[in-house]
């Protein structure tokens, strides 16, 4: 099946159909009926705010009482703004809580039991700090962050082959923590005769959209055109590296359509946007053929093309209008590019220099470690709403929840030559990152935007498939490159994972990286994979290797069995009722009630999250 | 079983009675706000239908070489064309099962897109709107607002989710979500050829889970112990798990996924065919499902669409969708309504075959195949209230243009969202009904006047069912 790539289609709402008459009472009668049934989607901090609410006491660690320190800047932020508001906030988490949240944050995966243990029992006052900075120079992290630059790069699909590329750039300019905006500029302007040999090429030949399957015309845009897929991919683009959603503005003004959307965009013009698309104008993907065969996935990357056409038909949007080529304007600065320079250099270079482009970064950073944006949603800034120097009329209030912060960071982040590193290092060791899921007290809705707890969330797809296999001592088996692995997150790519694997993945929220990330539709099909899937089932197997199979071999009495079990499942000791049960459960039938001990856990809410 | 199952359940009943699976939305359940639901009181819902099973064929059926026959220079000679009756003419080497069913079968021609490309068409026929990506993220899926809908008439004993999928996840848009609804009527997607998880193991597997699920359920009541002076609310999480293991092990599920070998030869195995034989039974079993939507993919016959020798090409596909939808309409017809005194239960059950459009007519292209084509295209209805054995609307000799639409709107050709409409109206749901305290503000229509590129009458097609 043709993979044709994303493409947006707005509705154009021209005129709306009189809404016909209604009886007062039947409009009540509707409306009481279906009261309680409907509940509109909720923003992020909320959700985050009420699943932690909800899941926190079935979480096993409580707090410890002591003092919090101002580690960093942050900190000075976070609560000096709580302070200032009179906001109660959780203690510090306990060693336990804090050692899983920061192995499963840096690095995907749950805790060793013995380098656990070891910072259980270390009694010096820097630990956690240098626990952070073990974690972050550790190969598993490297994993991690490839992955989740993989998923945000959408790597895979029309890369083909490249994608082995992709992925061992990634890694290097990871391991070699090469300043992220040099990174960035590599995607924006990479070209060559082969996008199999340069990797920047890679970003922007991803979107391409496959013209008529036809040697005589490779080039033929009949079903989609270049000038849709730059259209395209300047929305990509925008909203992964600034945080901005242009989408609306790609099919007609802000004016009269975004005035309860936007405050920023309502003020821009379709003009702009063109403006925005052309800096990518004269830029191919030439699908390359083989013995009249299409080498389906290697193409050559130049900027050879006219310029963005304003009279080019659009298949899927409004049409364009104006007349003649757009000249690349920079769409928050209006800046041009200078006399000679190539326009995707000059792209790259006003955009890595602009300061929401550092804003986006970190408070994407900042989303994935914390729960939830400093800026909600994370890829749609309204930047008429940020400088609370300048708020926005009534009823609008400022977007950002903490924009002294967001700026502090931003600019802590460019101080630092934009290490990508800097910035996961400096949350993680600050107090408010280290803050407890367990609030005393009641929790109240209007403290979540202060971050006065820390928010659990599930862990991602490979994360949960990878700690299975982490706590049951049986990786599995997939391919990179030429070689085999054994966790998922380092696959380049979920396609590459059996049947079992990638329906597990899938079902847990892996996205395809074809389509932007889209809400995961929970089912119960959840609780039933983490009951019944073989990629749970076949590892608790105590017959086949792994941990069980030589715990059972070695443990020297039962106690020891079942805290060996905990210590590797859940990262904890068990408390005295639980051993109770785990004991009991071995009496019945040693083996098998060991397979139940650990299924039991991996399907319990400690496991399935990361607090 | 089901009595073992009951003293894990805690008191809440009430929860579990509402279906709901969803595991992690429930946390996204806040105090109930109200909601605006506006009634605009112009359709009269047929309410003929029970349950409504679609098939989606993913890829884009080629119309001319189906369900409205062109001959002409693509035609293959072992075609076999047969005459059914007066405008009817099918190859029979395609479809030799569903050609002695078409007494049961009413075909409409007259169809139209405004999309060519299959991620956004697929998304079309699932959503049954187009897609706009400013409002996607709250736009449910069709399944989810029948679910919705249907949530009231669950009764005690429903352990199935309403809606119910098969290989949605090889539609190219996937499975959708709820959008602005809650998580709670979303689709269990099952994939019936992977053997996917849901399927449940034999009675030793069962057994060894409900031991399991004993220590896990001692296990969270230890924890409860350990937390004390806090207010410790029952988790929600528990709640989904408790309702999923409800499923497996209400013995009615793994009834659902028995297939003997006959049934599975008759139905074939492959995904339509497994997809069609386990939405049989999930209507058989009545346990609460009344949705079904399963994926048929790989239709995209660009290329050597009358190949033999490929592995995927418009034989094998045909053949595939004959056997299976032929075989359930079969199975439906012979089983005996237990609601509706010498009806059977195809009687009760709508089923629709949609595509997200057609493919072009005459010759073939430069790889031997067949490009889109949207301004014309088929569409099949059966049960649940329609008249089988009609024609719907008429194309031209090339099967290019359409020259009647069929039904009372000449000028408008006939759409995916008059086909939801029909299936909204078939199981009595009012379609023009209007949602209006959406997250975006936007009303949500159940079917939406305003099309993508012109506007549509947002009616149902009468003439399937008079």
């Amino acid at each position: 099946m043709t993979r044709f790539g994303l493409v947006f289609l707005p509705a154009v709402l021209l005129a709306q159909t009189p809404a016909p008459k209604l009886s007062h009472q039947d409009a009540e009668a509707f409306e009481q009926a279906h009261k309680p049934l409907i509940q509109p989607d909720q923003p992020r901090s909320k959700q985050a705010s009420s699943t932690t609410a909800q899941v926190s006491p079935s979480l096993p660690s409580a707090g410890i009482a002591a003092p919090i320190v101002n580690r960093n800047f942050i900190d000075k932020h976070i609560f000096g703004r709580m302070s200032a508001d009179k906001i109660p906030h959780a203690p510090l988490a306990g060693d336990e809580e804090f050692a899983r949240r920061a192995w499963l944050d840096a690095t995907g995966r749950i805790p060793e039991p013995e380098a656990l243990a070891k910072f259980l029992a270390d009694p010096s006052a820097k630990k956690r700090e240098q626990l952070v900075d073990t974690l972050t120079a550790s190969d598993a992290f490297i994993d991690k962050w490839t992955y989740y630059f993989e998923d945000l790069f959408r790597a895979g699909g029309r890369m083909g082959s490249g994608l082995n590329l992709f992925h061992y750039w990634i890694r290097e300019w990871l391991t070699l923590d090469r300043p992220y905006n040099e990174v960035v500029t590599d995607l924006l302007t990479g070209a060559g005769k082969s996008s199999f040999s340069v990797p920047g090429a890679l970003y922007y030949q991803r979107d391409f959209v496959k013209a008529k399957d036809d040697p005589e015309t490779p080039d033929a845009h009949d079903l989609v055109n270049q000038p849709d897929t730059v259209d395209e991919f300047t929305v990509t683009y925008s909203k992964v590296l600034l945080g901005l959603n242009v989408a609306c503005i790609s099919c007609h003004d802000g004016a009269g359509h975004l005035e309860k959307v936007n405050l920023f965009l309502v003020k821009k013009k379709r003009d702009e946007f063109f403006s925005q698309a052309a800096f990518f104008g004269k830029t191919r993907q030439i699908m390359n053929w083989e013995n009249g065969y299409q080498a389906n996935t290697e193409y050559t990357v130049d900027d050879e093309a006219p310029g963005y056409d304003r009279k080019a038909d659009s298949i899927v949007r409004v049409p364009r209008r104006g007349n003649g080529l757009s000249q690349p304007k920079f769409l928050l600065t209006g800046e041009a590019p200078r006399e000679g320079e190539n326009q995707r250099d000059a792209l790259a270079r006003m955009m890595t220099g602009h300061i929401q482009f550092r804003r986006a970064f970190v408070n994407r950073l900042w989303s994935e470690l914390m729960g939830f944006g400093i800026v909600e949603p994370i890829d749609d800034f309204d930047l008429a709403r940020y400088d609370p120097k300048n708020p926005p009329p009534a009823p609008w209030s400022i977007q950002p929840s903490n924009p002294a912060l967001l700026d502090a960071m931003a600019e802590d982040f460019s101080a630092n030559n934009h290490s990508f590193r800097h910035v996961v290092r400096t949350i993680m060791k600050s107090s408010a990152y280290q803050l407890s899921s367990n609030f005393p007290g009641q929790w109240q809705d209007s403290y979540s935007t202060y971050y006065a707890r820390k928010y659990v969330r599930m862990l991602s797809a490979p994360e949960l498939h990878d700690a299975i296999a982490l706590a049951t001592g049986r990786p599995g088996s997939f391919s990179s490159g030429t070689e085999k692995v054994g966790m998922a997150m380092q696959m380049p790519e979920p396609k590459k994972a059996g049947a079992d694997v990638q329906s597990f993945m899938r079902t847990f929220g892996q996205s395809n990286r074809d389509d932007m990330p889209k809400k995961i539709p929970p089912s119960s099909l959840q609780a039933m994979l983490l009951m019944q899937s073989k990629v749970v089932t076949e590892r608790v197997n105590s017959t086949k290797g792994g941990l069980l199979q030589s715990l059972l071999e070695k443990s020297a009495n039962d106690r020891s069995l079942v805290e060996q079990i905990y210590l590797h499942t859940v990262s904890r000791k068990p408390s005295p009722p639980e051993l109770q049960i785990g004991l009991d459960a071995l009496q019945k039938d040693r083996r098998r009630g060991a397979e139940n001990l650990q299924w039991a856990l991996l399907n319990s809410p400690e496991f399935l999250f990361n607090y | 079983m089901d009595k073992r199952v009951s003293d894990f359940l805690p008191a809440r009943r009430d929860l579990l009675k509402l279906g709901g699976h969803g595991l992690l939305g429930a946390f996204a359940s806040q105090a109930l706000l109200p909601i605006q639901v506006r009634a605009a009181g112009r359709a009269n819902p047929r309410g003929t239908a029970r349950y409504c099973i679609v098939l989606e064929l993913a890829g884009a059926l080629s119309h001319i070489d189906s369900f409205d026959f062109k001959e002409d220079a693509g035609t293959q000679k072992d075609f076999d064309v047969r005459k059914i009756k007066d405008d009817l003419y099918l190859p029979y080497r395609l479809f030799p099962e569903l050609s002695k069913e078409m007494d049961k079968v009413t075909i409409v021609r007259s169809m139209k897109s405004h999309e060519v490309v299959h991620f956004r068409g697929q998304y079309y026929t699932q959503a049954g709107r187009p897609l706009n990506p400013a409002q996607a993220p709250e736009i449910p899926s069709v399944g989810s607002v029948v679910s919705y809908e249907f949530e009231k008439l669950r009764r005690e004993k429903d352990t199935f989710p309403t809606y119910i999928g098969c290989n949605l996840d090889t539609s190219g848009c996937g499975a959708l979500s709820t959008g602005f609804l809650p998580p709670r009527f979303s689709v269990l997607d099952v994939n019936l050829k992977e053997g996917s998880a849901s399927a449940p193991g034999d009675a030793e597997a069962m057994a060894v889970l409900e031991e399991r699920y004993r220590i896990l359920n001692k296990l969270d009541d230890a924890m409860a112990g350990s937390r004390a002076g806090r207010d410790r609310q029952f988790g929600a999480f528990r709640d989904f798990q408790h309702s999923a293991f409800q499923l497996l092990g209400d013995s009615r599920w793994p009834q659902a996924f028995k297939m003997s070998k006959e049934e599975i030869a008759r139905y074939g195995d492959n995904s339509v065919g497994l997809g069609c034989l386990f939405a049989r039974n999930a209507v058989q079993s009545d346990a609460g499902t009344r949705y079904i939507h399963i994926t048929h993919p790989d239709w995209d016959h660009h290329r050597n669409i009358y190949n033999h020798a490929v592995k995927s090409n418009h034989y094998i596909r045909c053949n595939e969708f004959d056997r299976a939808m032929a075989a359930l309409l079969r199975d439906l017809a012979a089983a005996p309504s237990p609601r509706l005194a010498g009806k059977a239960l195809l009687d009760e059950t709508m089923v629709v075959m949609v595509t997200e459009f057609g493919r072009v007519p005459g010759a073939l292209n430069g790889i031997a195949g067949r490009h889109h084509y949207n301004l014309a295209y088929v569409s099949l209805f059966a049960g649940g209230g329609v008249k089988g054995g009609r024609i719907i609307g008429k194309t031209d000799a090339k099967g290019e243009n359409v020259i009647d639409s069929g039904w009372k709107y000449n000028k408008h050709q006939i759409k995916t969202e008059n086909v939801y409409a029909s299936i909204y109206s078939a199981l009595g749901i009012d379609w023009t009904k209007a949602i209006t305290n959406t997250p975006s503000r936007r009303a949500y229509r159940y079917v939406d006047p305003l099309g993508a590129t012109e506007m549509l009458m947002d009616d149902e097609i009468a003439d399937l069912f008079v």
